[in-house]
């Protein structure tokens, strides 16, 4: 009765398991999936076992039923919700799906295959959601800076509709062309800061300053807590300081 | 089916929740006040680690806190997932790491954005980037430095941080101890941690503005402690750049002496830590690439960018802020300061008034 | 308005992993929370709103935005407050624009008496939302009584932990200690349990459904 026998149902869990680097086959062969989705019910699974799962399994419809299933064992046995809505789950999704696709051909995440190939990268190809980076590194201004709005209210040029972190509805794009007003628009200006309308309001993207940024996160990340919070921060999102 | 209830029985927490469904009809699920009587008939109290076991010394100071935490990290192999969020926004990848006594290895897969791979040895780096086929080797300073930095008669931490015990909480299935760094004056930020109890393995990280507002906040979703990582496969990885275009960033060390800038105040409780140049090739189109002048309070770092002015790029002064980093880009003279650290925007002002040219 | 779940134990972190995997690209891991919430959602939408389909499309919509901001969901939140909150303001945006028509608006407001003043006793003596149609609640009946004769017919030691872990909201460790066994075999039990109720209702869950996955 002790924590060390969480994983004993999985006891094929072992250091290969811990660096997919190589398309493996199931590290967990011999679990039943539904094992595995009952511990999921639960939280009760290590994310690597709900990596694998997804890997093998996502494309069988057994995996969804049996999900279900359980979810509505547990739904009945708490009286949280009726064990039957009036549209099948099923039918459900596929409308969620179609809506998806119909309404907003290029709405976040974008799903393009991103084929990651051999060592280091993970086995499964994996289609990536882009961009919850995007947001992070939009910069605000600083409350009390009128000068940057000045500069955004008298010259702006509308590039095109963007998609807005992650809401519904596009922001508008806008390059600040220069920093006086007058400037013609037609001057080759390397514009190197954009201003995103989002609904939480005016941010600005600024390249530049997004690579000066990931210097200043590699090397002066001079700090107690640098090991391990700073350097796995970093690393969680230096990607587009390059 | 009986129970002799035992007289020593700790209603807990989960019980005593459940106490309060007792009224319902049990009628017609008869095996929930069985279950409720084997819970209560266990010599069983899960929260029993939450006691307070009072440390043989007493409170700990910050040094000796982050001295804890530092070992933490560098004493146990662990994997999990991370999740970095700030605002509205976040960003996830998955950790691994492992150690073996002289070695300290991790491996960062990011699972949101661009997809890169990041395995450093100590302080050697590598970032892989399978979209673009590259990979950059580096060799890093600042994760050499700790625990000197403490060690140093003239580590301020102490002098500029508080700290604060504030209690037990959970994180990825681990109590933690929550401690909370707080700055003495307005120039630098607070920091509320949670440090795995056992451990002391930081767990979650928030970095804290005014009134206490989360600015940024580090957090394990998913932690596994004593994790079966395999430092053999790692360095492996580390060393299979087949395929990739490898760069190797040179900086060039210098000092910002030599570069002819000074202070002519310095800002209190910052320390100058480091300054390099880069080579001209790794250059910006169009320019000579910055000066980075680092310096740090021991939690805090600023990085001082300096550049010859160039009216192309340059405008006007702006201050900006993403999470927990604010900046201030100004003109001073002939050059273009660009000012980053997690700190006030104040502070950061205060070294660009400070800093000027020295010939 | 805060979510009524007072029923429900502490929501498990598979949410947040399903969310993680969803950003990583597999959109069968949202699937699965769709899944999970989708009769939760629209009860809770069936108690603002009286038109069936309207919910539906109501609680399509809630997933839907879920879905374009899930990069927003913070992993330290729980999601179903998270969904609760889009579902509200979806349905909230959906009546407002209906508002126009002040005598479809009507029809579809629920009024202040049909709501919340007694939900938590609504919740324990109802599995049952006030939308469905007389098919699906007859059917959420008989899959109930079914899941009900199912623990009844289960093993002790089955049941126990089954209820331990869905009613109770305890965690595997805390099961394992109350009853004394490693964590392996209470994670055996629950799945053999969840198993023999599964494969009672799976006819009844087949029958509604007419076509398949």
């Amino acid at each position: 009765m002790n924590a060390a026998q969480k994983h004993t149902d999985s006891p094929s869990l072992a250091s290969d398991a811990a660096h997919p680097s190589s398309p493996t086959p199931s590290v967990l062969q011999g679990v039943d999936p539904a094992s595995s989705l009952s511990a999921l019910v639960d939280g009760e699974v290590h994310d690597i076992e709900l990596e694998h799962l997804l890997a093998d399994h996502a494309g069988e419809r057994e995996t969804l039923e049996v999900w279900h299933s359980y979810q509505v064992i547990g739904d009945v046995l708490r009286a949280s919700a009726p064990a039957v809505a009036n549209q099948t789950p099923q039918a459900f999704l596929a409308g969620i799906h179609a809506r998806l696709q119909v309404e907003a051909p290029r709405v976040e995440p974008v799903l393009e295959a991103l084929v990651l190939t051999e060592a280091p990268s993970t086995a499964t190809a994996h289609v990536r959601a882009p961009a919850a980076n995007d947001a992070v590194f939009r910069w605000k201004m600083v409350a009390g800076l009128a000068s940057l709005a000045a500069v955004m209210a008298v010259s702006w040029t509308v590039l095109g509709t963007a998609p807005a972190g992650g809401s519904s509805g596009a922001g508008a794009q806008m390059a600040l062309t220069g920093a006086s007003p007058g400037m013609a628009a037609s001057r080759a200006q390397e514009s190197t800061a954009v201003v995103v309308n989002t609904p939480q309001g005016p941010l600005i993207r600024d390249v530049q300053l997004e690579a000066l940024m990931a210097e200043h996160r590699q090397y002066g990340g001079m700090s107690a807590l640098q090991m391990p919070a700073g350097f796995l921060r970093n690393a969680t999102y230096d990607a587009t300081g390059r | 089916m009986t129970f002799a209830l035992p007289l020593r029985v700790a209603l807990t927490a989960p019980v005593r929740s459940v106490a309060r469904w007792l009224p319902t009809p049990t009628a017609r699920q008869p095996w929930r006040a069985a279950a409720l009587m084997a819970l209560v008939a266990g010599f069983w109290t899960p929260l029993q680690a939450q006691t307070a076991t009072p440390t043989a010394t007493g409170p700990r100071s910050v040094n000796e806190w982050l001295m804890r935490m530092h070992e933490a990290s560098r004493q146990r192999a662990y994997m999990g997932t991370l999740v970095v969020s700030s605002g509205a926004s976040m960003s996830a990848s998955r950790i691994w790491h492992v150690c073996d006594g002289e070695q300290q290895m991790e491996r960062v897969d990011t699972l949101t954005g661009a997809p890169r791979t990041t395995i450093r040895r100590n302080n050697e780096v590598i970032t892989f980037a399978p979209d673009s086929k590259t990979a950059w080797v580096e060799k890093r300073e600042s994760l050499g430095l700790f625990p000197e930095l403490l060690r140093t008669p003239s580590n301020a931490i102490p002098e500029f941080y508080g700290v604060n015990e504030a209690g037990t909480e959970r994180v990825a299935g681990y109590l933690a101890d929550v401690v909370e760094i707080q700055p003495k004056d307005t120039l630098r930020f607070g920091f509320r941690i949670w440090a795995e109890k056992k451990t002391g393995l930081v767990v979650k990280l928030q970095t804290l503005g005014e009134q206490g507002a989360v600015l940024e906040q580090v957090a394990f979703s998913e932690l596994q402690l004593d994790a079966p990582v395999s430092m053999g496969k790692l360095t492996r990885l580390m060393k299979d750049t087949k395929g990739y275009d490898v760069q190797r960033p040179v900086l060039k060390k210098t000092t910002a002496e030599a570069e002819g800038w000074r202070l002519k105040e310095p800002v209190p409780g910052f320390l100058p830590m480091s300054c390099h140049t880069r080579e001209v090739a790794d250059a910006p189109a169009g320019g000579v690439a910055p000066m980075q002048w680092v310096f740090s309070d021991g939690l805090a770092s600023v990085s001082l960018f300096v550049e010859p002015f160039d009216p192309q790029r340059h405008g006007q002064e702006k201050a900006l802020v993403t999470g927990a980093t604010h900046s201030v880009s100004r003109r001073v003279g002939a050059y273009w300061l660009t000012a980053l650290g997690e700190v006030p925007t104040a502070t950061l002002r205060r070294f660009a008034n400070a800093l000027e040219r020295a010939r | 308005m805060t979510p009524e779940d007072h029923t429900a134990p502490p929501p498990p972190d598979s949410d947040v992993m399903l969310v993680q995997r969803t950003l990583a690209g597999e959109s069968r891991a949202f699937d699965m929370l769709v899944i999970k919430y989708q009769r939760r959602v629209e009860r809770l939408i069936g108690r603002m709103v009286r038109d069936t389909d309207l919910v539906q499309d109501i609680a399509q919509e809630t997933f839907i935005r879920a879905y374009r901001a899930l990069a927003q969901f913070r992993g330290d939140a729980q999601f179903y407050t998270w969904l609760y909150r889009i579902a509200v303001n979806t349905a909230k945006k959906q009546l407002m624009e209906m508002k126009r028509d002040p005598l479809i608006f009507q029809s579809q407001m629920k009024s202040a008496d049909d709501d919340e003043t007694s939900s938590s006793e609504r919740e324990l003596n109802s599995n049952v939302a006030d939308t469905e149609t007389p098919e699906a609640v007859l059917a959420s009946k008989e899959i109930a009584q079914a899941v009900n004769a199912a623990m009844d017919a289960l093993p002790e030691e089955l049941r126990m932990a089954i209820t331990l872990r869905e009613v109770e909201g305890l965690s595997y460790d805390a099961i394992a200690q109350a009853l004394d066994c490693p964590i392996g075999t209470v994670r055996s039990r629950i799945f053999r349990a969840r198993e023999a109720i599964s494969s009672r209702i799976k006819p009844m869950l087949e029958r509604q459904t007419g076509k398949r996955w």
